[in-house]
C-alpha cells in the first residue's frame, strides 16, 4: 500500500468516525422525555426522476407539521420528520427504512411515493409494527402486502373504470384508441379502463404503449391515425409525458378528440402540451373540494410556487393529521392502536370524507371531468363522488 | 438497533461484493469490458424469483440462478466474442438493453413494471439431517450470504493465480500473442464469460430473496455504474482492492445520512458529496487503489 492510498483510506476513515461523533455527539438521550419531538419518518423519491413528486408531498407534509408545532405539537410533543431518499427503487428504500426504524425508532412511515418502493420496505414494516402511510402508490398488490399499510389514494383499478364509463355512457365517445407508457401504475390503469370500456360494448381500436422515457411518440401515433378512432385516450405517467403526448397526438391528427387522464389537467401538462390541450375533456381527482382548495392556496403561498399535482399536497398533509389524529387516540405511539384506529374511523380532511376498507386502502373518492381552455383546466359538472368497499 | 441496520448494510455489501469479484473477473483480468454484468443479474434474479414464486426449493432456484446467467453468459460471449474495448462494451451494452426490455415487456412472465413481489426468503434443506435451515431473519441471512461470498471469492481467487489465470491476463495484455502461442483466446474468453455470468447469477439471486420484490427499474444500466466504479476505484485485476471498494462504496452514503441537511435538497446534496468524493479518490488514485493496470 503506497502514501496516496493510504491518505485515501484515512480521509474516508476520518469521515466516518466524524459522521459517528457527530451522530453521537447530536443525539438526543434515548429515553423518551414528554418534550422529546415525535419523530415520524419520511421516505419517497428525492432525487432522480420521481423527485417532484417525493418533493411536493414532502413540501405538504412540513407545511402541515408547522401547522400542528405552532399550535403546540400533540399533547404538548412537537413533530419532526426526517426525510429519507428511497430514490424510486427497492433496494434504497429498504436501507432508507431500515436506517428510520432501526437508528431514528420511528414508528411511523409516511411513503414511498413508487410502488416498486413501498412493496419493498412492506416485509420490513410488518415486522417490526411500523404503521405505513402511502400517499399514491397504487399497485393493486400493495393492498395485500400488509396491515399496517394505509394508501390514500384509490387504486388504478377503482380510478380508470368510472373513467371508462363516463367516457363511455356520458360523453357517448364508443370509439377510441389508447397510448400510455410501459410503466407500473399505466399498465394496471389502461387495462382496467380497457377492460371496462369493451364491457360496456366500446371499442379500443388501438393500444399503442412507448417506453418509459421516450419522448417521441409519433410512430405510435401514426398506427393509432390508420386506426381512425373518434377520440385519443392518453393515460401518462407523469404531466409532463401527458402534454407531450397530447401535442404530438394534435400535430399528426389535428381534429381527433383528445381524452384525458389523471395528472394532465396539471399546469405541467398544459405547458408541455403548447397549447395542444385545449379543447381536451379530462377525466381526474376532483379540484373543487373547499377543504382541498384551502390547502393547495396555502401551499402556493408557503412555497411560492404551483404544485405539480393537485391532489399530491392534499394527499401528504392529510397523512400528517391522521397520524395526529391517530396519536391523540392512542396512548404513547403503540401502532396497533392507532392501527386499529385508522381502520374503524371515519375522517374528515382536506381530501375530503374518507375511511380505510379492511385492506387499507381509501374508499371514498372525488373525481372531476375538466375541460382545457385559454391554457387552463375548468372542472365541468358537478363533483363525482366514487365509493367502494 | 443499530445492529439492525448494519447487518442490513452488510447484506448488500455482500451482495454487491460477489457483483463486484465477478465483473473484476471479465473487466479487470480478462479485459472484457462487459457492461452487460447487470443482465446477468437481472437473469440471475428473476430466474430465482419465479422459480421461487412456483415453489420451488431455494437451492434450486439459487443454482439455477447461477447456470441460466452462465447459459446467457455463453450465448453473449459467440458474437461478441471478435470485439475488444469499446465495441465490445457496446455490444454487451446492447445486451443489458435487450434484457431490460423483455423484463419490462414480457408481462405474461415477469409481470413487467409490476414486478414480483412476495419472494421467499430461503429455506431450505441441510442434506444428510433432519434440519430445516430458515433464513427469515437477517443475521441468519447476513452469515449465508457471507458464505457464498467466501466460496465465491476463493473460487474466482484460485481462478486468477491459477495458470489459466496467466492465460486470462495474457489475453488481455496482447490476445495477438498469446494466440501465437498456441492458446484458445476464444475459448479462454467464452469461458471468463461465463464464470463472471455464473457468480452475477447468483448474486441477483441473493438480491430477490434478500429485498423479496424485484422490478426492473433494478436492473437497468445505471444500477451497473455503481459496480462499474468499485471495479475501477479498487483498481483493474485486484480482488483485494475490490473487496476494499465495495465495502467504502456501499457504505460511504450512510455517514452522509446523518449530516443534518435541510430536507428541501437532502436528496440531491447527498449525491453531490458522495459523487465529489469519488471524484477525489480518482484524482489522487487514477488506478483505483491497488490496480495493477489500465484500461484501454
Amino acid at each position: 500500500m503506497d502514501k496516496t492510498t493510504k491518505i485515501i483510506i484515512g480521509i474516508i476513515v476520518a469521515i466516518i468516525v466524524i459522521a459517528g461523533i457527530w451522530y453521537g455527539v447530536s443525539r438526543k438521550p434515548t429515553v423518551p422525555t414528554a418534550k422529546e419531538p415525535i419523530k415520524i419518518g419520511f421516505m419517497g423519491p428525492l432525487s432522480g426522476d420521481g423527485a417532484s413528486y417525493g418533493q411536493t408531498e414532502l413540501d405538504a407534509i412540513n407545511m402541515a407539521i408547522n401547522e400542528i408545532n405552532q399550535k403546540g405539537g400533540i399533547k404538548g410533543r412537537l413533530l419532526q420528520v426526517i426525510a429519507e431518499d428511497g430514490k424510486c427503487d427497492g433496494k434504497e428504500a429498504t436501507i432508507a427504512a431500515n436506517k428510520l426504524i432501526n437508528i431514528d425508532k420511528v414508528k411511523i412511515i409516511l411513503g414511498g411515493a413508487c410502488s416498486s418502493e413501498t412493496l419493498a420496505i412492506a416485509p420490513l414494516t410488518e415486522q417490526n409494527k411500523v404503521l405505513v402511510l402511502t400517499g399514491i402508490s397504487s399497485n393493486p398488490k400493495i393492498s395485500d402486502v400488509g396491515e399496517y399499510i394505509f394508501r390514500l389514494s384509490p387504486t388504478d383499478e377503482d380510478f380508470f373504470r368510472p373513467q371508462a364509463r363516463t367516457f363511455y355512457s356520458e360523453l357517448g365517445y364508443k370509439k377510441v384508441a389508447v397510448l400510455s407508457e410501459q410503466t407500473d401504475y399505466c399498465i394496471t390503469a389502461r387495462e382496467a379502463f380497457i377492460d371496462e370500456f369493451k364491457k360496456l360494448g366500446g371499442e379500443v381500436v388501438a393500444v399503442e404503449v412507448s417506453s418509459p422515457k421516450e419522448k417521441d411518440y409519433r410512430t405510435y401515433i401514426t398506427k393509432i391515425k390508420a386506426k381512425d378512432p373518434a377520440a385519443v385516450v392518453i393515460i401518462p405517467q407523469t404531466p409532463i409525458t401527458g402534454g407531450l403526448m397530447a401535442k404530438q397526438v394534435k400535430e399528426l391528427m389535428p381534429n381527433v378528440q383528445i381524452l384525458g387522464s389523471y395528472s394532465m389537467e396539471s399546469a405541467d401538462a398544459i405547458k408541455a402540451s403548447e397549447g395542444a390541450l385545449n379543447g381536451a375533456i379530462i377525466f381526474s381527482v376532483a379540484t373543487d373540494i373547499p377543504s382541498g382548495k384551502v390547502i393547495i392556496e396555502r401551499y402556493r403561498q408557503t412555497y411560492n410556487k404551483e404544485p405539480i399535482d393537485y391532489f399530491l399536497p392534499l394527499e401528504g398533509w392529510d397523512r400528517i393529521f391522521l397520524v395526529k389524529q391517530a396519536i391523540e387516540n392512542c396512548d404513547g405511539l403503540d401502532t396497533d392502536c392507532m392501527k386499529n384506529y385508522l381502520y374503524n374511523s371515519k375522517f374528515n380532511l382536506s381530501v375530503g370524507e374518507y375511511r380505510f376498507n379492511s385492506k387499507g386502502d381509501i374508499t371514498i373518492f372525488y373525481t372531476n371531468l375538466f375541460k382545457v381552455e385559454n391554457n387552463k383546466a375548468n372542472p365541468i359538472g358537478p363533483t363525482r363522488t366514487i365509493v367502494k368497499e | 438497533m443499530i445492529s439492525a441496520y448494519l447487518i442490513h448494510l452488510l447484506i448488500l455489501v455482500c451482495i454487491y461484493l460477489i457483483l463486484a469479484i465477478s465483473l473484476q473477473l471479465a473487466v479487470g483480468f480478462t479485459g472484457l469490458l462487459n457492461l452487460g454484468h447487470i443482465a446477468f443479474y437481472c437473469i440471475g434474479a428473476y430466474a430465482s424469483a419465479l422459480l421461487a414464486l412456483n415453489s420451488f426449493p431455494f437451492w434450486f432456484c439459487f443454482l439455477a440462478a447461477g447456470i441460466l446467467a452462465m447459459l446467457f453468459g455463453f450465448l453473449l460471449s459467440i458474437p461478441t466474442n471478435k470485439l475488444k474495448g469499446d465495441y465490445l462494451a457496446l455490444a454487451t451494452m446492447g445486451f443489458s438493453f435487450v434484457v431490460y426490455a423483455v423484463a419490462l415487456n414480457w408481462t405474461g412472465l415477469t409481470r413487467g413494471p409490476l414486478g414480483l413481489p412476495g419472494i421467499p426468503k430461503p429455506s431450505f434443506h441441510i442434506p444428510l439431517t433432519t434440519y430445516n435451515l430458515q433464513l427469515t431473519t437477517n443475521f441468519g441471512f447476513l452469515l449465508f450470504t457471507f458464505a457464498i461470498v467466501l466460496i465465491s471469492y476463493f473460487i474466482i481467487r484460485r481462478i486468477t493465480s491459477s495458470p489459466f489465470g496467466k492465460v486470462l491476463e495474457a489475453t488481455r495484455d496482447d490476445e495477438l500473442a498469446t494466440r501465437i502461442l498456441g492458446k484458445n483466446t476464444f475459448k479462454i474468453k467464452s469461458l471468463a464469460l461465463m464464470t463472471s455470468a455464473f457468480f452475477a447469477g447468483i448474486s441477483g439471486s441473493l438480491y430477490a430473496h434478500y429485498i423479496t420484490f424485484i422490478d426492473p427499474s433494478s436492473f437497468t444500466l445505471m444500477q451497473l455504474i455503481p459496480v462499474l466504479a468499485i471495479v475501477i476505484v479498487g483498481g483493474l485485476a485486484s480482488l483485494k482492492g475490490t473487496i476494499l471498494a465495495t465495502i467504502i462504496l456501499v457504505l460511504l452514503p450512510e455517514p452522509l445520512r446523518f449530516i443534518g441537511f435541510p430536507s428541501s435538497i437532502v436528496g440531491p446534496a447527498r449525491q453531490i458529496i458522495y459523487a465529489l468524493l469519488l471524484l477525489l479518490i480518482l484524482i489522487y488514485k487514477p488506478r483505483g487503489f491497488f490496480g495493477k493496470v489500465e484500461l484501454e
